[in-house]
């Protein structure tokens, strides 16, 4: 302790220091006080606190000096914001205190207090540490107590074995003579003091003296403590605080033999019924083991697959038996996330579920007639999960401890997701527009995936991102498919000259790279190749496109989209300049039989409000003969011009959308709200075919209405109040 | 030696020595008739593969072929699309020699193996020079290896379009097919003058979309020196009624239908003079299902069939003089089969399925007989006509027209890349100037 000026004992002077911005300590003399009194500070009524003392008796003293006193005041409204003096509205007239000028530390007041206190100064901390304790701490308050504690602390008994529990709980075992049973609030050190609440109970063992008894103990800690961090904890014994070591040659459970390991010393521990039962659930805490089959009753579950969708939660298929409903809730484990799922999940039907359990006598009970056994369910979650963190379904059932089951889930993005639990489900199906509904929508709309992002980025020819135009030709996984298309825009004069942007996801690179640098080489063309990370569809890549140059205009193309003829790009061009070079202008899609894919996004009217169609959809070709150049209500991104800025300043592509068709919408509707409109250019023609051949209805049909419902989540309200264009082609 | 004004380049899938194709013997001999002609020479270049070995150090070579003829090793070749994926070797050594070569007229006669890119390289090499293609089947706009006839069957087909190949071959998108069309289409845009054996042919090319006035057709020339001698009739059986099948023995030349027709003459009809004779090959190639149908009808048809096996072209003349009548009984469209030409050349009336490039080529009733392609019981009919009809041989034999032979054909395609040439905006005049080239033909 550094040197004190000693304790001030004119009755009329307090020593003081702060303990952190929001509570001063002072220690003082005077006569007797009650454990909590109101003082004002600076002696203003406006600003009345309510302090703890902590006092003792001092023999010999005059009765205005009979008392000792350490107080703990909050501050608040201290005028001038420095304290000169303090009120004590004790009973009687008030007792004045002057704040001695020359300030102190803490460690100087308490050894003032320690001179003057004497016998009683143990007390006299202990008063103070619950003081400090009682109120909200934060870290400062925390740390001092420590230092209080660490003063006043005699070291009493070690910890030998300890292993870290979920939610935040050690599981401590050792020896100590001064040990607390039962439910205390301890101070662990780690790096620093944690606040920890200790459920702890005599452990019977032989091989300790008179005075020591074994302990075990579980420690809830506020925050997460690693177990060989763990350097002591300090602790309220029956007189006074102690602290009980980490011994050096500590034995470290694993985690995931914890609760094994707790089932192990059940039977030697002394403890009341609350305590042991929460000692015995601790030891039936997950170890991960799937324990859900070993239960002896009739409850089973299987995991067709668990899912960890980046950026947006788990997605966890499979299916639950439970004839005698002695389950009564299931919750998804992530660490210190616990999400219920049992009434959010979307029940399937399993027929296979239902004929392997039905000649099982466990079962006998089980209605064959019922087959809604399987479940679907998304869990959202605020981070992803890191890889090495177990996940797993904790059954809470009826009499008896939870049960396990582990998920062991693999990382996908949405659409992989989609793309594996779509194809089983049939459209027609109450559960298909359930698990839209309850599952998948909030799952995409929960999604923060991170945009795409370069990682390889090669040039080929005299590739200029300066220039005023550049051609973006976005790929998805039929990246392959670009060699056509390089030849094409080689083989016309109009682009072959042009700055182009190929852009497709990083994964193709090492099987079509070559053949992609090589095919732009031998047409001559001035190829900026990107392959990124995170592509999903061609607007991934046409995002990841457009970021690889700084030209004025881009003009987009989806790798399914071609030329119908050459000279296509001029026109386009021309048009766009046309219109100030301020809108996107797009020209006429045919599908590969010649009939009309896209030919313009309108608004509609129905009975149930406006919506968003695309007209002429499988008409011939001729059916457009007499367009005229218009403005749409929404374009397309599958081949388009349009300012590059305009598409920067809308932030790209919206996440959350499996397909590409309802993202190009969104991002044309972004685009006209951010005020650069679209415009159909009819002459202009390029072909786009239908690319799956592979794909089931199913799966089409359903992203497609997933789509669609995200895309109304976000843009129905806006429609419905959208201008029409209908009267340049009507 | 004629002082030489235009040079040519003859390019074909394959050397005639080395592969004994329609498309082959067809290019060579054009490639031999504009020698022969006053004003212009010609190089032949051929593609050869697998398993003739290579040069490491340059795909081109000669194999001891004649001094203007050299030969291109291309053996990385997408079969879908068309596409040599040796673009590299296109650069470095296709384009050395066209450029040193520096033709006005390049000829292609077929692009497989060699990839539709060699026609895009010459046309960035040889901007002023005229780029000919000549069709031989289908195969730039039919995946079916150009037959026009559906997959997995005997079909006939009689359009082509994304959707309707991906009939053909589920396995293949409609957007893969449109890929394919727009990729060749765009190519074959950068040929000035297309060439079509047969009228036939150029029209279907036409529906696709090719420009007509870009289409000639010229019938393939003969390069054969001695006629066949009519058979002599005997005194007992003076009947024409030895029938010939020269062609390879695959699903679509329709072996299969004339042998089942042959079975179908009454025994009193066909009688102990008549006989079916077949040469040719590769029956061994063919699915194992087809192979057992054609063994099956052989032996039912007894002695009525002599099988002779595969033949060399130079055994043709000899061989056509043990028969009266030719078949060609195909199933698929044919183009301008050099069989038609070599039966008529040698006085031989043909009996052919009624359509395409053989319904074209052989006037029914004229110098031949039509029958329902994949007609047994049709075939069997015309095969009677020609057993009983006594004058009927001799009527055909008096409507064959001479074919043309190959400096015939020549002479027309001098005509065309004449006027191609004459007609380019970009060229003013042919390549007056052959010490430009640095080979020599």
């Amino acid at each position: 302790m550094s040197e004190s000026s000693g304790l001030p004992l004119d009755g009329a002077t307090v020593m003081a220091t702060l303990v952190d911005e929001g509570l001063a300590l002072m220690a003082g003399v005077g006569s007797a006080m009650p454990a909590t009194i109101d003082v004002y500070l600076n002696g203003s009524p406006d600003a009345k606190v309510q302090a703890s003392m902590i006092s003792w008796r001092r023999n010999d003293s005059s009765a205005d000096s009979a008392f000792g006193f350490v107080a703990l005041l909050p501050l608040k409204n201290v005028s001038g914001g420095r304290l000169k003096k303090v009120v004590f509205r004790r009973p009687g007239h008030p007792a004045e205190y002057a704040i001695e000028s020359r300030g102190q530390g803490l460690e100087a007041i308490l050894s003032a207090v320690a001179d003057q206190s004497g016998a009683a100064f143990a007390g006299v901390m202990d008063g103070v540490i619950e003081a400090l304790l009682a109120g909200k701490t934060n870290k400062k308050r925390l740390r001092t107590v420590a230092a209080l504690v660490r003063i006043a602390a005699n070291s009493n008994g070690f910890v030998e074995v300890l292993g870290g529990l979920e939610d935040n709980e050690l599981y401590i075992q050792g020896w100590s003579s001064n040990f607390p049973h039962g439910r205390t609030r301890v101070i662990a050190i780690e790096d620093g003091p944690v606040l920890a609440e200790l459920t702890s109970a005599e452990f019977q063992r032989d091989d300790l003296g008179e005075d020591a008894t074994g302990v075990v103990g579980l420690l809830a800690t506020e925050r997460l403590v690693k177990p060989e961090k763990l350097q002591r904890v300090y602790f309220r014994g029956r007189d006074g605080w102690f602290g009980i070591e980490v011994y050096q040659q500590r034995v470290l459970v694993a985690p995931r033999d914890v609760p094994a390991h707790i089932r192990s010393v059940l039977g030697r521990v002394k403890a009341p019924d609350n305590i042991r039962a929460q000692m015995q659930l601790a030891a039936h805490r997950f170890d991960g083991r799937d324990t859900v089959s070993d239960l002896e009753r009739p409850i089973r579950v299987g995991i067709d697959f668990a899912l960890v969708i980046e950026g947006s939660g788990v997605l966890v298929s499979g299916w639950m038996l439970d004839p005698d409903r002695g389950v009564n809730q299931i919750n998804l484990r992530v660490g210190q996330d616990s999400l219920r799922i049992d009434d959010a999940w979307t029940r399937q039907t399993r027929p296979d579920v239902t004929d392997a359990f039905v000649n099982d006598p466990m079962f006998t009970g089980m209605n064959s007639a019922r087959n809604s056994h399987g479940f679907l369910v998304f869990c959202p979650l605020s981070e992803t999960p890191a890889s090495d963190q177990a996940i797993y379904l904790e059954f809470d059932i009826t009499d008896s401890f939870p049960a396990y089951c582990p998920l062991n889930p693999t990382r996908a993005s949405a659409r992989q997701a989609l793309s594996r639990v779509l194809p089983s489900l049939d459209p027609r199906s109450v559960t298909a527009s359930s698990s839209i509904e309850r599952q998948f929508g909030p799952m995409l709309q929960n999604m923060t995936a991170q945009s795409p992002f370069a990682i390889d980025v090669h040039d080929i020819g005299n590739f200029d991102e300066n220039a005023p135009v550049t051609l973006i030709v976005g790929a998805d996984d039929t990246i392959g498919d670009m060699g056509v298309t390089i030849a094409l825009l080689g083989l016309d004069p109009e682009t072959r000259k042009l700055p182009v942007v190929i852009a497709g996801p990083a994964e193709s690179f090492d099987q079509v790279g070559s053949d992609m640098l090589r095919l732009a080489a031998f047409y001559k063309l001035n190829v900026r190749f990107v392959f990124a990370e995170g592509v999903e569809d061609f607007c991934d890549a046409l995002e990841v496109g457009v970021k690889a140059t700084k030209s004025e205009a881009v003009c987009l193309m989806s790798v399914h989209v071609l030329p119908r003829e050459k000279g296509w790009f001029g026109p386009l061009l021309t048009a766009y300049r046309k219109r100030g070079s301020k809108g996107a202008v797009c020209p006429t899609i045919l599908f590969e039989d010649d009939s009309v894919r896209w030919a313009g996004t309108w608004i509609e009217e129905g009975p149930e409000g406006k919506y968003l169609a695309d007209r002429f959809v499988g008409y011939p070709r001729a059916v457009l003969s007499d367009a005229e150049p218009c403005e749409v209500s929404a374009g397309t991104v599958e081949c388009c011009i349009l300012p590059r800025s305009a598409f920067l300043d809308v932030k790209g592509f919206t996440r959350g959308y499996i397909g590409p068709s309802e993202k190009g919408l969104d991002i044309a509707l972004k685009l006209r709200m951010a005020g650069t409109p679209s415009y159909w250019l009819p002459e202009v023609e390029v072909l786009g075919s239908e690319q799956s051949i592979t794909s089931t209805p199913a799966w089409e049909e359903l992203s497609h209405r997933l789509d669609r419902w995200a895309f109304d989540r976000r843009w129905s309200l806006v429609v419905s109040n959208l201008r029409s264009h209908n009267h340049a082609v009507d | 030696m004629p002082s030489t004004d235009l040079r040519v380049l003859v390019i074909s899938h394959g050397h005639p020595s080395l592969s004994l194709g329609g498309a082959e013997v067809g290019s060579y001999n054009l490639h031999k008739g504009l020698n022969l002609l006053d004003g212009v020479e010609s190089f032949y270049l051929a593609r050869v593969g697998h398993p003739v070995p290579r040069h490491g150090a340059s795909a081109l070579m000669s194999l001891r072929q004649k001094d203007n003829e050299i030969l291109y090793h291309a053996e990385n070749y997408d079969h879908f699309l068309l596409s040599n994926r040796s673009t590299d070797e296109i650069d470095r050594d296709f384009l050395r020699f066209v450029k040193d070569y520096n033709p006005d007229v390049v000829h292609f006669h077929h692009v497989l193996g060699l990839g539709m890119e060699t026609i895009y390289a010459v046309r960035e090499a040889l901007p002023d020079a005229a780029i000919f293609f000549t069709f031989h089947e289908f195969l730039t706009m039919c995946h079916n290896h150009g037959q026009m006839v559906k997959s997995g069957g005997q079909k006939l087909c009689n359009r082509a379009s994304p959707t309707e190949c991906n009939g053909c071959f589920p396995g293949v998108s409609p957007a893969s097919f449109l890929r394919r069309e727009r990729f060749i289409k765009s190519i074959l845009d950068l040929v000035d003058h297309y060439v079509s054996p047969s009228k036939f042919l150029a029209d279907r090319f036409i529906d696709w979309g090719l420009e007509a006035d870009k289409m000639s057709v010229i019938e393939n020339g003969l390069d054969i020196d001695k006629k066949a001698a009519i058979r002599p009739l005997t005194k007992a059986k003076p009947r024409r009624s030895r029938f010939a099948f020269f062609g390879q023995l695959t699903m679509f030349k329709g072996a299969d239908v004339l042998l089942d027709a042959v079975g179908r003459v009454p025994d009193s009809i066909w009688g102990d003079d008549a006989r079916l004779m077949i040469f040719g090959g590769n029956l061994e190639r063919q699915p194992i299902e087809y192979q057992k149908k054609v063994n099956d009808l052989i032996e039912k048809a007894g002695e009525r069939v002599r099988f002779y096996g595969a033949y060399q072209n130079t055994e043709m003349p000899r061989l056509m003089e043990m028969a009266d009548w030719t078949i060609i009984p195909s199933t698929w469209w044919e183009n301008s089969p050099i069989v038609i030409q070599e039966a008529f050349f040698h006085g031989r009336p043909m009996i052919a399925s009624n359509i395409g490039g053989m319904a074209e080529k052989i006037e029914d009733g004229v110098n031949g007989l039509h029958f329902r392609v994949g007609s047994a019981e049709d075939l069997a009919d015309r095969l009677i006509e020609c057993l009983t009809d006594k004058t009927l041989w001799d009527r055909m034999h008096d409507g064959i027209r001479r074919a043309p032979t190959y400096i015939d054909c020549a002479k027309q395609h001098l005509a065309q890349y004449r006027e191609v040439l004459e007609n380019r905006p970009a060229v003013a005049a042919p390549n007056v100037a052959p010490q430009q080239s640095v080979v020599g033909a």
